[in-house]
């Protein structure tokens, strides 16, 4: 819900998109007698798109090959076309995501075309940024480049130097985002011991599998709904349908994906508002993430010495306010009353602190509204308990020696 | 004379470098010649490049010819053309632009990794004198019977009539045919005898739970006798065998005789297996080099000289088959 609420703070000029989506649902995935081959209709509908000088082209199609060969649109002959290509077009992986470079698309010399297109599924918050198997590099070499972070840590630069052997196969977005020319510099100044643009997880530990993770900027997804633009198929040829609202796609990056709701079983609710749209519209996000600046996450330390402060200032600021006045008026200040004003006080500050770092720094600080509830509920309740421990140090003995003594002994 | 012998040391050292870069080049270009793919099928006119020159690919000519990394092909319109890659299979569509065939990063895992392998491995087999009978298999160790589908065949020579055949179990005892301690006698021009009573034969005897070996002995009119000794194969064998052999059914092209031709042999039905790859010479690829030099090796592996010399006949020069 707090990251929902997040997203929705972050603006969008939704007439500068540097993505845009073209829906490929009436294209053939297989063999059809009489139709243009699948890979035909895909090499026709780029042919089109290539000629409208777009910046990159991802195709969120798995182009992993089968158990005994390639798709019907993959294939050497598909991917030399696409080598051969002006413009650098990124197909996608999934079926082999964690196996080795060769396995991507079946053979070695077709690894740097491979990205992988994963959604994770339990947790769609977060979008990968890299698989690996082996040392880190050059998966933190190439976050590094393009989230503008430095290596500052050891373990960082440790890993970036241990690179021999490493398979790491970068997210669609990350390779779409690296060709696009105008990215705008947000070079992470904060140590990252405070925020970090991406955390790494060990997905499968036999295979020593890691994949690299970051928080997307889910708020253009309706925009890149609104302005799909789709393939038109007949039986010779293939055609763009440019959505109106856009005026070409020079300069864009073009994500090529089934957005056809019925027909794509890759789908899923999509924040703030947690509507299922196809996968194609998260890469889209992603892209737009990456080129537009990371969203950086507080770390767990950070988090931590940033709700134990705000705690602090409070107890130390009524604590201050006793003591200040305790001889010089013959009052009694008001230690609730006051705990209730400065924690209102903070509870604003937090949220407005929190609106700024997102709309801002887009460093996403999701404890700002929890934080802000505790400190209320800890104002409430400790007046609350106060008053129960009054009234157990008042009436606690004479209620206890009612319960342990009979009568009083008489005097011999 | 210890400065004398310091240069030659050096020397044979500059020399073992000198060689051992010669060597490591050697394997390299060796690696770049190695064919990491075949064809398996040719639809319409499609085209083979090979450094500066070029060729029209037919099916009667390359198939199963190999393929190095750094080829290129295409098809002209409505043509088509499957590659069995060492690695996967691919198709490749009419299209006015080349496909570089790339170089393959490991073996095949699907049903086919034997047979795509194998194809790549014409090993050589003993060769036994010269025999006539080659069914059951008579060359290299021996083989095996597929008892449904048994035939006795034998390469005629000239001034033989008629030959006569009987079966023994592994204790002499006749299998077939029984009562006849002569054996049959068949005429010998044919080359062939087909003979229910004799599959009958073997199959009753499959059923007693023995495999063999039997021995085929074979007398020709002049009283010249040859034993050609041969194992049936199981129940068991035969229907994971079939199984094997279903797998092929679907196979494109040229594909479905590699594929048959190399589960046969793995069962060491020799002579089934060299009849496959004849059947491919006949219907598909009859001048394909490639496909007859696998037939060489089956016909050897059957003690068939006649025929294997035939082919070697019809190779192209300089083609030289494994030994």
């Amino acid at each position: 819900m707090l990251y929902c609420w997040v997203q929705t703070q972050l603006f969008v000029d939704e007439h500068k998109l540097p993505v845009v989506v073209v829906d490929i649902s009436s294209l053939d995935a297989d063999a059809r007698p009489g139709a243009l081959t699948p890979r035909a209709q895909l090499e026709k509908l780029i042919d089109v798109i290539v000629r409208q000088d777009p910046v990159a082209i991802g195709i969120d199609v798995d182009f992993s090959p089968l158990e005994k060969a390639w798709t019907p649109r993959g294939g050497p002959q598909f991917f030399d076309y696409v080598r051969s290509l002006p413009q650098p077009v990124y197909l996608g992986v999934h079926r082999s995501r964690y196996g080795g470079s060769a396995d991507w698309l079946g053979v070695e010399a077709y690894q740097n075309l491979a990205v992988n297109i994963v959604v994770p599924a339990d947790d769609n918050r977060e979008m990968p940024l890299w698989i690996r198997r082996g040392a880190s590099e050059p998966c933190i070499q190439m976050a590094a480049n393009l989230l503008g972070f430095r290596l500052d840590t050891e373990a960082h630069q440790k890993a970036a130097r241990g690179g021999e052997g490493t398979a790491c196969l970068p997210a669609m977005s990350v390779a779409l985002a690296q060709k696009y020319p105008d990215r705008e510099a947000h070079p992470v100044r904060w140590p990252s011991s405070l925020v970090r643009p991406f955390h790494e997880e060990l997905i499968d530990g036999q295979n020593r599998v890691y994949a690299g993770f970051f928080f997307p900027d889910y708020s253009p997804a309706r925009y890149f709904l609104e302005q799909t633009s789709s393939a038109v198929v007949s039986d010779s040829d293939v055609q763009l349908a440019l959505n109106p609202n856009l005026a070409g796609l020079k300069g864009k990056i073009v994500l090529l994906g089934n957005t056809s709701w019925e027909k794509t079983p890759d789908k899923y609710p999509i924040p703030p508002w947690q509507k299922e749209v196809p996968g194609v519209y998260f890469h889209a996000c992603a892209v737009y993430t990456l080129i537009k600046g990371p969203l950086l996450e507080i770390t767990g330390g950070a988090r931590l010495g940033l709700d134990l402060l705000l705690a602090a200032i409070i107890l130390l600021v009524v604590s201050w306010l006793r003591l200040h006045y305790s001889g010089r008026t013959h009052d009694e200040v008001a230690a609730h009353r006051v705990h209730l004003v400065l924690t209102s006080l903070v509870i604003l500050v937090v949220l407005a602190f929190g609106y700024w770092l997102v709309r801002f720094t887009r460093i996403l600080w999701t404890d700002a509204l929890l934080v802000s509830a505790a400190l209320l509920c800890h104002s409430l309740l400790g007046k609350q308990a106060e008053r129960g421990l009054n009234w157990a140090r008042v009436s606690g003995p004479g209620t206890w020696r009612r319960v342990v003594f009979d009568k009083r002994k008489e005097d011999k | 004379m210890r400065g004398k012998l310091r240069s030659w040391t050096i020397l044979f050292s500059l020399l073992a470098v000198m060689f051992s870069s010669l060597a490591a080049f050697a394997q390299g270009n060796r690696e770049e010649a190695e064919d990491v793919g075949f064809i398996s099928r040719v639809i319409g006119t499609c085209w083979l490049q090979r450094g500066d020159s070029s060729e029209q690919i037919t099916l009667t000519r390359h198939g199963g010819a190999g393929l190095r990394a750094g080829d290129k092909v295409r098809c002209d319109k409505d043509g088509s053309l499957v590659i069995e890659l060492r690695s996967l299979r691919t198709t490749i569509e009419a299209s006015d632009r080349w496909t570089t065939i790339p170089r393959a990063s490991g073996p095949r895992s699907d049903a086919m990794a034997g047979p795509v392998d194998d194809w790549f491995k014409p090993a050589g087999s003993l060769r036994k004198m010269p025999r006539s009978v080659y069914s059951p298999p008579n060359g290299g160790y021996g083989g095996a019977v597929w008892p449904a589908r048994f035939v006795i065949r034998w390469t005629p020579h000239d001034g033989i009539q008629s030959l006569s055949m009987k079966i023994l179990d592994e204790s002499l005892i006749e299998l077939w045919p029984l009562g006849n301690e002569q054996g049959v006698s068949v005429p010998n021009a044919p080359g062939e005898f087909n003979s229910d009573d004799a599959r009958q034969a073997l199959l009753k005897y499959r059923k007693t739970g023995r495999g063999g070996p039997l021995t085929l002995v074979v007398v020709d009119s002049k009283g010249n006798e040859q034993d050609v000794q041969f194992l049936v194969i199981s129940e068991q064998d035969e229907d994971t065998l079939k199984s094997k052999l279903e797998t092929c059914r679907d196979e494109p092209g040229l594909m479905r005789y590699i594929c048959r031709a190399y589960f046969l042999r793995r069962f060491e039905l020799y002579a089934e297996a060299a009849e496959e790859y004849e059947t491919a010479l006949h219907e598909l690829a009859p001048g394909s080099a490639d496909l007859q030099l696998h037939a060489i090796v089956a016909h050897r592996l059957t003690g068939n000289y006649a025929r294997e010399r035939e082919l070697e006949r019809r190779l192209p020069s300089g083609t030289v088959p494994p030994q």
